[in-house]
């Protein structure tokens, strides 16, 4: 590990890579009804850097996630995205901005191909009215081609290729888990949400889409990462928070989380605490 | 996706076509051209229902409504101010989507039936306008003696629209831009929009579609071609009642699409033409003909669920299997 530590005001561990912070969540708090699902969370992801969210079941990561991505919007607190205050903003501006994010359901269109799945996630980008459909057909179909070199290299990004005139529905689980991984990126995000990517897949499938992640990650694409396989965060992950109950219970590098008291009672119970 | 010049799709598409064209040289009676003339009007209404129901699968019941809006606001246009066709045309046109638009702004924010009992409350609001604006539509009474088009003068030839042929015709150039709207759209960035909403909306919003704004435009054009579907009907038929905007044809409208295959440019024709001519061959047995009607179309829908072109589409596969998978 290259990076430096340093201690910031709240004595939270902050990861420098020479880079400016890409999100900063502030004191976010998100209540249903009585229930705090999240509560009082602060945290930084920096530029470039792969993070990974981990906590047991109810801990409030998805729930995060679709804070993140304006799916919900907070009770009270502030997250800055980019430099820009984003609290509150539709998921679709979110979008644009550049969040991307992948469903802990996968989320495809089963119906369409692999190809159409991905040109879904170029069209936000372009014109696409009822106006342009009908008044400026000849000038859309121009530019077409543009579109769809882009989505084919999206395609051989995930190894879809072979693929790409499939239905979506045909695909197998862990094709379909890359192809949701592919409609994100088609989008050209700065930050990456994966909401449990190798969630029911086996271990060979695993690597294959780790490799992926990396590759991701070595396009200078920041990475959020939810996920329950520890080896895994272990591997990938600079560096993790530990969530339980909606607040950060834990941070720091894989080795700092492994052996911290608070994020172990709260995936093994008091007794192995100690 | 692949030119198909000389497809069997295409050839049907022409085929069908000339018979269109040629309807009013074949038809012996009066009643046989009345018959094609309102199948057409359906088909206007059918493929305006299609473009939001079937690419959108946002399930409106406010079509009927949207139609009748159309048929009033030319009705009045037309009766009360004196306005020519032409002029009234495109402004009912306007009005329908101004309205369009008012009711789809609250109700597309709701999803699935939340949608349709929405949409179905907006219908009976507009029926109740028209009942109790007597004094511009009639009230129950009804809206009566509107004109068709007018003569459109030409230095050569001049075109008028008396005859029942003419009026035909009409409907049938204006049909046939409006399938090629619906093409266009279906043929676009938007269409592709749509079918991705009708498949997932928070997947499309993650992506950075904005949903509602691809929704509401499509409401709205949608309700343009119902009330321009209206305006041809008032103009046809030249008496209109609040009956012509009630939800019933919204539904009806529903089913023959349904029949016809959603979200098929040619089922949009399919589905009036085998309802209307299953429910006029009924007349001779009427004590039982919403019966059988009614029979007909479970039975349909329950081995065709796709529709009539569905159908179609499985027996041509089923059939040329080869040819099929080279095209």
């Amino acid at each position: 590990m290259e990076e430096t530590f340093s201690n910031s005001g709240k004595g939270d561990l902050m990861v420098s890579r020479g880079k400016g912070m890409l999100l900063t969540v502030r004191n976010l708090i998100k209540e249903f009804g009585g229930l705090q699902a999240i509560n009082n969370l602060s945290f930084e992801v920096n530029e470039g850097e792969i993070l990974g969210i981990i906590g047991p079941n109810g801990a409030g990561k998805s729930t995060l996630f679709n804070l993140l991505t304006g799916v919900l919007s907070p009770t009270d607190g502030e997250i800055i995205f980019d430099e820009k205050l984003v609290t509150g903003l539709p998921t679709h501006v979110l979008a644009q901005r550049g969040i991307a994010r992948t469903f802990q359901t996968t989320k495809i269109f089963m119906d369409q191909t692999v190809l159409n799945n991905i040109v879904i996630g170029v069209v936000p980008k372009t014109k696409y009215s009822v106006w342009n459909a009908i008044m400026s057909r000849r000038k859309m179909k121009r530019e077409e081609d543009g579109l769809l070199k882009r989505c084919e290299g999206v395609i051989r990004f995930i190894d879809l290729e072979k693929k790409a005139n499939n239905f979506a529905g045909e695909l197998g689980q862990e094709e379909k888990k890359r192809l949701a991984i592919g409609i994100a990126m088609s989008t050209e995000p700065k930050l990456l949400l994966l909401d449990e990517p190798t969630g029911g897949i086996n271990i060979e499938e695993i690597n294959h889409l780790m490799g992926i992640i990396r590759k991701i990650w070595s396009k200078g694409i920041t990475i959020c990462l939810i996920e329950h396989k520890m080896k895994m965060v272990m591997e990938l992950c600079e560096r993790i928070i530990v969530l339980n109950y909606g607040t950060k219970i834990a941070e720091g590098t894989p080795q700092e989380v492994r052996h911290n008291e608070a994020a172990i009672k709260a995936y093994l119970g008091e007794e192995y605490a100690a | 996706m692949a030119r198909a010049s000389l497809s069997p799709r295409f050839l049907f598409g022409i085929a069908g076509l000339v018979f269109l064209i040629i309807i009013p040289a074949i038809s012996t009676t009066g009643f046989f051209l009345h018959m094609a003339t309102v199948i057409l009007l359906w088909t206007m209404l059918c493929l305006s229902l299609n473009i939001i129901f079937g690419y959108g699968g946002q399930l409106s019941l406010a079509h009927g409504g949207l139609f009748g809006a159309g048929a009033y606001v030319y009705g009045v246009l037309v009766t009360k101010l004196s306005i020519d066709f032409w002029l009234a045309f495109p402004m009912a046109g306007a009005a329908t989507g101004i309205i369009g638009l008012l009711i789809g702004i609250p109700s597309l924010r709701l999803k699935g039936p939340y949608f349709v009992i929405v949409t179905l409350g907006f219908n009976i609001i507009l029926v109740a306008i028209i009942r109790n604006l007597t004094s511009l539509t009639g009230g129950v009474n009804g809206l009566v003696g509107i004109p068709g088009p007018g003569m459109i003068p030409g230095p050569f030839f001049a075109l008028d629209f008396n005859s029942k042929t003419s009026q035909y015709y009409l409907i049938l150039f204006f049909l046939l831009v409006f399938w090629l709207v619906m093409y266009f759209i279906k043929d676009s960035r938007i269409g592709k929009c749509l079918a991705a909403i009708k498949e997932d909306e928070d997947l499309c919003q993650s992506v950075g579609i904005n949903t509602m704004w691809v929704k509401v435009q499509t409401f709205v054009l949608s309700s343009i071609l119902a009330g321009l579907g209206g305006v041809l009907y008032a103009s046809y038929i030249g008496v209109l009642t609040p009956n012509d905007a009630s939800f019933h044809i919204g539904f009806d409208a529903l089913v023959y699409l349904t029949v016809g295959g959603i979200g098929s440019v040619v089922g949009t024709i399919l589905g009036p033409v085998i309802m209307i001519l299953i429910s006029e061959f009924l007349q001779a047995v009427v004590e039982i003909r919403l019966f059988i009607n009614g029979l007909a179309l479970v039975i349909l829908i329950i081995f065709m669920p796709k529709g009539i072109t569905g159908g179609i589409a499985y027996l041509w596969k089923k059939l040329f299997q080869t040819r099929g998978k080279a095209t």
